[in-house]
């Protein structure tokens, strides 16, 4: 793989762009890879949604189909979604930034207010049958915002520009922190770093960043910011012992679930084998015993299901997704792009990493969606504008 | 930017490598390893199913213990946790407090994921009830359930016993015992055979559980079934034991008893009637040591032990002593000194070692003295010259403590081991002071008191027993059957059966074989285990002749006019059916002291303890087919209550009448005898017989018919 045109990033350096005559329209450079494993990644994840919720849904005397519908149904509008954010050139959508932020933050400021919670974090409101996530939608208007700001300063991040950016992000993830949806913040915290990080931030301030970042960990730890059962959530993957059955005795009750959750969740997946169980046969799957299973332990159904090998290929899967995200990233025709790019593989690698991870017990529980896979509406849209954001960036990169 | 570009496609990988090489160590490494397997088992629940129980029949085929399928109401627990009104809707179906079903429905013993039965038998009416009721009892069925049933109640219960819930201490002991293929016998909630042959023969009743096996999701919600083996039922038991014997004997205790109660003891000075306690009866069959009827009074309703076990105010019943604990087999686990029917033994001795023959004559002088002390015949009665028989018919003490005199002299003067001496080893021979290893549970061996046994008693309880030293009046009180002798009723007749069928002691048999299930509660009659007699000892026998003499004498009991027993076989056919017996009238207490002033031997009321009324025998004398003996605490003279109601059994024995039998408890089919429905042994309003003065025919635990 080569770089073709790299933007200088410099103070002095003007960007230039080679100019091609518009020989082909975009159409004909459309990345049909990264579709492609972000429709094969949704296909297996609505399977995955129906082999988790079948049976207690039976069980409960519904229709045992109902949920894989409505993720087929989100996945159709995911489509939908998809075609409407490629068809346009992304200088619009970076036009549309400073609306789609503040937007955003009245979205955030709306669930904060009239919000619904589910498992502890007031994320969402209905409007009408549907619900809503805005913390979703705040992920790509930030993506989007920062984009735009920081393409406009063309490679020169200074300490003022660093301060706009912080207080850009830290507003979204004051509020997203404010309904206790922890895990979604701190994608908002790595979509900036990697942002930035890109954009041509000073190696100095990098650091200066990172220090900040640890003190702000440290801090939050201990000096009781955060609620007990966060910190229970947090570190709990910590002692947590492997395998079915066993429990350190906990100090509070949250805690024992957590451990509960992991315990069935890596048991799962050790079930799996190398080859897994076979489609409806795995006996954790199945038999509804890894709690949360449909949404953010998803993935512990491929791995009992398909073992080694099913879950080897998910993951490679992703990193086809990623890898061609972070092509375009390089292919790009303008910072602007890039950062656009930058900031949506920032985002599915974290969370990504973050979720597989926790199933495994290597990552603090912090209730994020695995992207393409999870069940629930808002993220699969979200995540589908996201890919149509790259795949934008991809096609027009010879215009 | 090239730097940094590179620099996050290397992060991503190394991230996504760490999530392989995590994923590589929970599916590759730790999949085999227990915790990971532990999840295999996780949606599997095993459910054990309690297999039908074998039957017990009797010698003939007659059906001593079953199941009967009651319909009982059954109820789901998350039901009733559900719906907080279900309690009170069952307690006014079933006419139960409340409480009493909450209590019943939350019984630990029963499994979560069965619907728990509750313990109260339900009719058509309410089986309807239910069914028509179905949305105001939800989780609420009604259940055919097989349940253990004793037809003939407390007439068989000594012998059969019962089952109930296996005990915490008992299901810790047992629960690793395995059914065939691996299948543990017993869980919580089990039943098990408590006592009786239900608890001796155990492993051929208790069949093999059937297993289930259920998915069960995490919800505790059960999806489906995975296998289902069925249970194996258990075999059946054919006794000894004849119902119809066992009838007689145990009507006829019942009758002798009351009749005991309203007579006076003349020992009292005629203060007092009998107490007449208790009493039991054993017949066997000499030939083969099997036994025919065992029978104690007063006994108690099995039926009470049933399911998840006896209520409290039931079990204080038969703890109270007033009650003279019913629970207690007196023909098994009850020991006696037992008067004069030792006489038999003394004589055999006597006789093998050479002390007297037969023929030679005793002056009876209605006393006699051995080391300073008198030891008087009964009454101080002087029987005259008399000879072995007379000795025997007539029922002669001093011709018997003259041969424990000699005895004691004998072993005095170191002649033979220091102990046993003659006496005791022949008793020994005989199988009294050991067990005799009949298969029930609560045998007591008894004690042939010598030497050692009294320096041991003196040794452990100095207090009780001051004297270490084996005295004379040791000896001559065991050589008629006083003193410290104890033998148990069953003992008793398996010495006589000994000397009825020439000398050799059987292990007394209470069952004749094992079958295969049948379906039913009928016979199947396919014989998978038969127990054959089994010789226990061998008695040195005197001489044939000398057999004889002693047979003379015992047949002599019954047939002279000087016999102690004529009277009491009077109108009974002995010239058809001679019997050869001995009386035996046991001392407890010392002299009866009717005044507040006593002397050193003299006991007051109620501290005062009446004789013991004892009868051993057999029949027909000439070739022995029965042995019948007969134990009545605190009735007075053998001749007077032992030995009649023995002669009452052996007309049954002999065939010569046919009693009434009691039950069973719903009979719908007729046979040759009358049935009447057993009476349940009372609950605890019924005052005990004990201490009265007027004479009362107060109606015993067995409910005398007579």
């Amino acid at each position: 793989m080569a770089f073709t045109t790299l933007p200088n990033a410099g103070p002095n350096t003007a960007v230039t762009v080679p100019r091609r005559p518009a020989t082909a329209p975009a159409w004909h450079h459309v990345d049909l890879l990264v579709i492609a494993a972000a429709a094969a990644i949704t296909a297996i994840g609505v399977l995955m949604v129906y082999s988790t919720t079948r049976i207690p849904l039976g069980v409960a005397g519904e229709d045992p189909e109902s949920q894989m519908k409505k993720q087929l149904v989100f996945a159709v509008v995911g489509a939908g979604a998809f075609l409407a954010t490629v068809f346009f050139d992304y200088k619009r959508y970076l036009s549309w930034a400073p609306v789609l932020y503040v937007g955003s933050l009245l979205l955030l400021l709306a669930t904060i207010a009239i919000g619904r919670s589910t498992l502890g974090a007031t994320s969402w409101i209905q409007v009408g049958s549907i619900q809503v996530e805005p913390s979703e939608i705040v992920k790509v208007s930030l993506i989007l915002s920062l984009a735009a700001l920081l393409a406009s300063r063309k490679g020169d991040v200074s300490g003022r520009v660093l301060i706009v950016v912080l207080a850009l992000s830290v507003l979204p993830f004051a509020l997203i922190y404010k309904q206790d949806a922890l895990g979604s913040a701190m994608v908002l915290a790595v979509v900036m770093i990697g942002m930035l990080l890109m954009a041509g931030t000073k190696g100095r301030h990098m650091i200066a960043l990172a220090l900040l970042a640890a003190i702000a960990i440290g801090g939050i730890l201990q000096l009781g910011v955060l609620k007990q059962y966060q910190k229970d959530r947090l570190l709990t993957f910590l002692v947590a012992p492997s395998g079915v059955g066993s429990s350190t005795s906990s100090a509070s009750p949250y805690a024992a679930n957590i451990e509960y959750q992991l315990g069935e969740s890596k048991a799962a997946i050790a079930d799996g084998g190398l080859g897994g169980k076979g489609l409806f046969k795995g006996t954790e799957t199945n038999l509804s015993y890894v709690p949360n299973q449909s949404t953010d332990f998803i993935f512990t159904a491929v791995a009992e299901q398909f073992g080694f090998l099913g879950s080897g290929l998910l993951l490679a899967l992703f990193v086809l997704m990623i890898w061609r995200s972070w092509r375009a990233a390089v292919l790009s025709r303008d910072l602007a792009g890039t950062l656009i790019c930058v900031g949506v593989l920032s985002m599915l690698t974290f969370q990504v990493f973050e979720n597989i991870g926790m199933t495994m017990g290597i990552m603090p529980v912090a209730g994020i969606t695995l992207p393409f896979m999870s069940a629930g509406g808002s993220s699969l849209v979200i995540d589908w504008i996201a890919v149509g954001l790259v795949v934008n960036v991809s096609m027009r990169r010879l215009s | 930017m090239r730097i940094r570009a590179t620099a996050v496609l290397v992060v991503i990988v190394c991230l996504f490598a760490t999530l392989l090489g995590r994923l590589w160590y929970l599916q590759g490494v730790e999949a085999t390893t227990l915790p990971a397997l532990a999840v295999e088992g996780q949606g599997i629940r095993t459910v054990y199913i309690q297999a039908p129980r074998g039957e017990i029949f009797d010698r003939d085929g007659v059906l001593l213990a079953g199941d009967k399928i009651e319909q009982v109401v059954t109820v789901e627990r998350d039901q009733a946790l559900a719906h907080p009104g279900l309690v009170d809707a069952l307690s006014a179906l079933l006419g139960q407090p409340s409480a009493a079903v909450q209590a019943a429905i939350d019984n630990v013993q029963y499994s979560p994921y069965q619907p728990v039965p509750l313990p109260w038998p339900v009719g058509e009416p309410v089986v309807l009830a239910v069914d028509e009721n179905q949305e105001l009892l939800p989780g609420v069925s009604v259940q055919a359930e097989p349940v253990r049933y004793y037809p003939y109640g407390a007439e068989t219960a000594n012998i059969i016993g019962y089952v109930s819930q296996i005990t915490g201490s008992e299901y810790t002991q047992d629960k690793r015992q395995k059914c065939g293929a691996g299948v543990p016998c017993y869980q919580a909630g089990s039943q098990v055979g408590q006592v009786g042959v239900e608890a001796s023969f155990e492993k051929y009743l208790r069949g093999t559980p059937g297993v289930e096996e259920l998915q069960v999701d995490s919800q505790g919600n059960v999806l489906g079934r995975l296998s289902y083996t069925p249970p194996i039922p258990g075999d059946n038991l054919v006794l000894s034991i004849s119902l119809t014997d066992q009838s007689a004997a145990v009507q006829t205790l019942a009758e002798y008893l009351a009749k005991a109660r309203g007579t006076l003891d003349q020992a009292t000075n005629y203060t007092h009637d009998f107490r007449a306690p208790a009493a039991s009866m054993v017949a066997e069959d000499p030939r083969n040591g099997q036994i025919l009827a065992l029978a104690t009074n007063p006994d108690y309703n099995p039926s009470d032990f049933l399911g998840a076990g006896i209520s409290s105010a039931q079990w204080a019943y038969y703890q109270n002593p007033a009650n003279n604990y019913p629970t207690i087999d007196r023909a098994v686990s009850t020991p006696y000194a037992p008067g004069s029917t030792w006489k038999l033994i003394t004589a055999t001795a006597m006789l093998r070692y050479g002390l007297r023959t037969p023929a030679t004559y005793y002056d009876d002088l209605g006393t006699y003295t051995i080391g300073g002390q008198v030891f008087a015949d009964n009454d101080n009665q002087a029987l005259g010259w008399v000879d072995l028989q007379d000795a025997l018919a007539e029922s002669s003490d001093t011709y018997f403590y003259s041969v424990g005199g000699v005895f004691y002299q004998d072993y005095d003067a170191g002649r033979q081991l220091k102990a046993p001496d003659p006496l005791q080893s022949v008793a020994s021979q005989y199988g009294l002071g050991h067990y005799s290893g009949i298969a029930l549970p609560a045998e007591s061996p008894g004690l042939v008191p010598d030497a050692q046994v009294v320096a041991k008693e003196h040794a452990q309880y100095p207090k009780d027993y001051p004297d270490g030293v084996w005295e004379p009046g040791d000896e001559v009180q065991e050589a008629i059957g006083e003193g410290q002798d104890e033998v148990t009723p069953l003992q008793l007749a398996n010495a006589y059966a000994a000397f009825a069928n020439g000398g050799t002691l059987y292990v007394p048999q209470i069952a004749l074989a094992v079958e295969a299930p049948g379906t039913g509660n009928r016979a199947n009659g396919k014989i998978l285990v038969r127990f054959f007699p089994q010789v226990k000892n061998h008695v040195t026998m005197p001489s044939a002749y000398e057999q004889a003499a002693i047979l003379q004498g015992l047949e002599g009991v019954v047939a002279d006019q000087d016999g102690t027993a004529y009277d009491a076989f009077q109108g009974f056919p002995i010239a058809e059916y001679p019997v050869a017996g001995k009386t035996g009238t046991a001392q407890v207490s010392g002299e009866f002291c009717p005044y507040t002033d006593c002397g050193p031997n003299q006991v007051p009321w109620p501290e005062y303890k009446q004789d013991t009324s004892v009868f051993a025998s057999f029949a027909p004398a000439d070739s022995p087919r029965f042995v019948v003996d007969a134990v009545f605490e605190q009735s007075g003279y053998g001749a007077l209550v032992a030995a009649p109601a023995v002669a009452q059994v052996y007309k049954t024995l002999f065939g010569l009448n046919k009693p009434t039998v009691c039950g069973p408890s719903d009979a719908t089919t007729t046979t040759s005898t009358t049935i009447v429905p057993c009476i349940p042994p009372s609950t605890t309003t019924t005052t005990a017989p004990t201490t009265t003065t007027a004479a009362t025919t107060s109606t015993g635990p067995n409910g005398a018919p007579g």
